[in-house]
């Protein structure tokens, strides 16, 4: 009887460390090899979203700037990921374009959002929120080089460039008074993606940004990007962080890949029987959650964790993301729904963040526009 | 037999109530419903899926694992 015992025991530890790892795991290979069914099947599901917006905002909570927040994030995401999956898959041109044209409309639209950069505003003056939209629009313009938000594409990236190069510290302001780096890390790689889009070379004006970025925005001994600064200098006013990290390497795949490379490399990773996390404060630090880092279980954010899928496979770092990735599904819960697939948990917008973070493309392969760009 | 085939049942059962709870939910927005203040039906739908999913992926494995090997023959002593 105890020999059964011994034996039920092992063999229920054995089962307890592989069949979740594996199960939660399904999916992760297809996602990392750029599967077109896989990722189609989640696209049709972010595109179902797009296409029922109502109204200027996604959400409509009362709080202007919660909801136009999340209208661009949910938006910009949804560009980022289709047109990633139209790069990867240029027979996906047609099908995407619409539900893209239709993005960037939500994106630009006049929803009120403190003051309306649109509306005449200069982004030089600040304004680095806009760096999420203008990353969306030269996703669009990579796919669709003459649409009619290539104008105000131009105008956003070329206010960005004069506001960036006037600082001494290669930032910008996101609202008066504050200045995030991961919010300059959005404008930055907008900029590189417009670069990649209108075939401009723009290597050195993203080589002098991240020699002055770095020094002032990277904490020196963790290798994390510092939150939150005071405006005008470098004085930290929040910790570095592991969402603002995981983002910006993400978002500089698109322009500095060597700065992308080294924020990615100081992500502090939790692996606990093959499901990974990303911690949002480094070890020996704590601190609360908020509106980008989400919940924090056992110091792991879910929006570091997100955040670094999408990292993760910039850089081809495969054990990374099937670990990142198994987290996502046990939480997230992929389910099929009339052929296409949902993270029940998700929303419309954890489908557009993860849409953009599964599908995102390798340092390596970014480049000028391809065959998947082609003019109508 | 009919014992297992009991079992067998349960954990369709199981399955398949998983599955339409998630497709159920995966159908709302949980985000949305909880920032709009709609929360009453969808977060105990969400504690519900994960509670199944925490079943399916982690619990059963090693439960159906267990049970395997409790119904191995023993070797008695000549």
């Amino acid at each position: 009887l105890v020999r059964r015992r011994l034996a039920q025991a092992v063999i229920g530890l054995i089962a307890l460390f592989l069949v979740p790892r594996w199960v939660a795991g399904a999916g992760a290979a297809a996602y990392f090899d750029g599967d077109l069914a896989t990722q189609d099947a989640l696209a049709r599901t972010v595109i179902t979203g797009i296409d029922a917006q109502e109204g200027p905002t996604a959400y409509r909570t009362g709080n202007p700037r919660f909801d136009g927040q999340s209208t661009i994030a949910i938006h910009q995401m949804a560009l980022l990921g289709l047109g990633q999956i139209v790069l990867e898959h240029p027979e996906k041109r047609d099908a995407y374009l619409p539900a893209m044209r239709a993005a960037a409309d939500h994106l630009t639209a006049k929803f009120e959002y403190g003051d309306n950069a649109y509306a005449g505003r200069s982004a030089d003056e600040g304004h680095a929120y806009l760096g999420y939209s203008n990353l969306g629009l030269s996703m669009l313009r990579m796919i669709d080089p003459d649409n009619r938000h290539a104008a105000l594409n131009d105008r956003i990236s070329a206010d960005f460039e004069r506001g960036i190069d006037a600082s001494p510290y290669g930032m910008i302001e996101t609202y008066p008074g504050e200045t995030w780096p991961p919010d300059v890390s959005a404008v930055i790689g907008s900029i590189g993606l417009h670069a990649l889009a209108t075939n401009r070379d723009r290597s050195a004006f993203l080589e002098r940004w991240a020699s002055r970025f770095e020094p002032c925005a990277v904490d020196k001994r963790t290798g994390l990007l510092v939150q939150r600064v005071r405006s005008g200098g470098c004085q930290a006013e929040d910790a570095p962080r592991g969402s603002g990290t995981a983002i910006a390497a993400y978002f500089l795949s698109f322009a500095t890949p060597e700065l992308a490379k080294k924020l990615y490399g100081a992500l502090e990773h939790v692996d606990v029987a093959g499901f990974g996390g990303i911690r949002e404060y480094p070890f020996g630090t704590t601190g609360g959650g908020d509106v980008n880092a989400g919940p924090i279980v056992f110091g792991v954010s879910v929006g570091a964790t997100g955040f670094a899928l999408g990292a993760a496979r910039t850089q081809r770092d495969e054990a990374t993301f099937r670990a990142l990735y198994r987290s996502t599904s046990l939480f997230g819960v992929p389910t099929s729904v009339g052929g296409r697939t949902a993270f029940a948990m998700g929303g419309f917008l954890g489908n557009s963040l993860l849409l953009a973070m599964l599908t995102a493309r390798p340092c390596d392969s970014q480049g000028p526009r391809s065959q998947g760009s082609r003019r109508p | 037999m009919r014992r297992r085939v009991g079992w067998a049942i349960a954990l369709m059962v199981l399955l398949a109530t998983s599955r339409i709870s998630a497709m159920r939910l995966a159908a709302q927005d949980p985000i949305s419903e909880v920032l709009m203040g709609r929360s009453g039906t969808t977060l105990p739908l969400c504690g519900i899926v994960l509670l199944f999913r925490f079943t399916e992926i982690v619990i059963l494995p090693v439960v159906l694992a267990m049970v395997l090997v409790s119904t191995w023959p023993s070797r008695r002593p000549p």
